[in-house]
């Protein structure tokens, strides 16, 4: 019995001392960056708020209606449990019932989460960007992603997209430490953001996929090893959880309701180019040509990109 | 410095490890997509795509602002964000997407149909019309039950005790490679509406037409 006190008592000052660990490496991550640099982004960012806010009056589409009527409009149960459409992405959902039940029964305040998530993408991709490749690149990608069309009007569509996105890049913020050293905090955050992200909805999968590449392609050669069994820990216990999650919708409409969505069909190739390029310009009803000509540059020299400002 | 240059040597640099972390699971989306999944459902990696386009931007012209660099790139920055807003701003009032377009005339057959019905009449709308349509009426103070789709129209079930039937549909002559459209189900509700007059055309734009019938 003294043996497991003391054990337990180990773990946690091995905990706080992690999580202190943890919160001193955030905040030298998250330090703010220079004058001038701070201004531009504080500018990027109000411009992209502006532009998205404008946006909030577009009439209400088909998929947001329908989830706002069926879903968003009931109660945090059935909003909880109803999967007979996949048209239900749960944590969305939940946090747009919370939004209309503090704010009336209109589509701003369904778009209230999404309008939050699409403008919280300009900062969070900055500091990601920052520590990838440096304030400058960081700062550029701020301003494209702030105007890009596809991701203003998805920032006022009371849908999935944006939440997903911002979850997907808060997670790569703490992949850094992982590095580094062995840090239960920082894949405790990946494992918390990766679960709301999969309560949401199942293909954010990918997603964690994505942020798990990342993590082992990154790792030295002495964590590499340390790192898989730490990954395989981290799905283990995000598929825990979210079956956990999805258990009373299961119950109500089945597994097979949650996995196989039948309204996503496979495209034609050339109407997934088609979208795809329609959603790398620049505005609707412009020319692609010039807005790909400066993304392949780009991507193209982006594998010698540098890591910071004294590498250029 | 020995020990730095040890560790570049054995990692990949970023951008290469960003462009094989995103591309394997592109290609897991598109397996498991049956090939081409919906692109948006992508959508999520385009902040990187456009950090990694960023940073290979930067890389081609940083020579070229050296010693300058932080205050040449906060203005582009600044700049670029600019541009976009007011291009993509000026664009959309001047030429409306098919989006806006199809959604705001929904809106306003809600706005004109909404002092017409009452709870004796019946609005049978299909997708893509029938929940933003059902949408704008709840707005507008209609009951959340006003529109139904034809796929549930039961013949003298809903129709019961209905003395007047609004159908809204999308025009005949829109072609839309997204929605499959609804000619056959007018033609539907037009045989299940045998107790009540001919439909007759009371609004017709580019994208919608409203018909009413009446009880005989």
């Amino acid at each position: 019995m003294l043996t497991f006190r003391v054990s337990v008592v180990a773990a946690l000052s091995n905990l706080e001392a992690d999580v202190r660990v943890f919160g001193e490496w955030l905040g030298s991550e998250l330090k703010l960056p220079s004058r001038g640099h701070a201004l531009a982004l504080f500018a990027i960012v109000l411009i992209g708020a502006a532009l998205r806010v404008t946006g909030l009056d577009h009439p209400m589409r088909f998929d947001e209606s329908d989830s706002f009527l069926h879903t968003v409009l009931t109660d945090w149960f059935n909003v909880w449990t109803d999967y007979t459409v996949p048209n239900n992405h749960i944590f969305y959902n939940l946090l747009a019932h919370l939004s209309v039940l503090t704010l009336g029964e209109t589509a701003t305040a369904a778009r209230l989460p999404t309008l939050l998530a699409g403008i919280a993408i300009i900062p969070v991709l900055f500091f990601v960007g920052r520590a990838l490749f440096g304030t400058h690149a960081a700062l550029l990608a701020a301003a494209l992603v702030s105007g890009l069309p596809a991701l203003v009007d998805y920032s006022t569509n009371a849908r999935r997209y944006m939440l997903i996105t911002l979850l997907f890049l808060l997670a790569i913020v703490p992949t850094g430490i992982l590095q580094q050293r062995r840090s239960i905090t920082a894949w405790g955050v990946i494992a918390v953001l990766m679960t709301a992200g999969l309560f949401t909805v199942p293909t954010m999968l990918f997603a964690f996929g994505t942020i798990l590449l990342m993590v082992l392609l990154a790792a030295t050669p002495t964590r590499r090893k340390p790192l898989i069994f730490e990954s395989i820990g981290v799905v283990a216990l995000c598929g825990f959880a979210s079956i956990v999650l999805y258990l009373p919708p299961a119950m109500r409409c089945t597994w097979d309701a949650i996995i196989s969505n039948r309204y996503v069909q496979p495209v034609t190739l050339d109407r997934a180019l088609g979208q795809i390029a329609k959603s790398l310009n620049f505005a609707s009803t412009t020319s692609v040509e010039p807005a790909l000509l400066l993304w392949a540059i780009g991507l193209g020299l982006s594998p010698r990109a540098c890591q910071s400002e004294e590498d250029c | 410095m020995g020990n730095r240059a040890r560790i570049v040597s054995t990692r990949l640099p970023v951008g290469r490890r960003l462009l094989v972390a995103l591309i394997i699971p592109a290609a897991a989306i598109c397996v498991a997509g049956r090939f081409i999944p919906p692109p948006r459902v992508l959508l999520y990696m385009l902040p990187i795509i456009a950090l990694l386009s960023a940073a290979g931007l930067v890389q081609l012209t940083a020579q070229i602002v050296k010693g300058r660099a932080e205050r040449v790139y906060s203005w582009i920055a600044v700049a670029a964000s600019l541009l976009l807003a007011i291009h993509l701003t000026a664009t959309r009032n001047a030429s409306p997407g098919f989006d806006q377009r199809f959604y705001q005339q929904i809106e306003r057959a809600a706005n004109s149909l909404a002092p017409s019905v009452k709870s004796s009449s019946l609005i049978i709308a299909p997708v893509p019309i029938n929940h933003p349509l059902q949408y704008e009426l709840l707005q507008l103070g209609q009951t959340r039950r006003a529109v139904i789709d034809p796929r549930h129209l039961r013949r003298g079930r809903s129709l019961k005790d209905r003395n007047k039937v609004w159908i809204v549909r999308t025009h005949p002559e829109f072609k839309s490679d997204r929605w499959q459209l609804n000619t056959g189900q007018f033609d539907l509700t037009r045989s299940a509406l045998s107790e009540f007059t001919a439909p007759r055309l009371v609004r017709s734009t580019e994208f919608l037409q409203v018909w009413v019938a009446d009880r005989r």
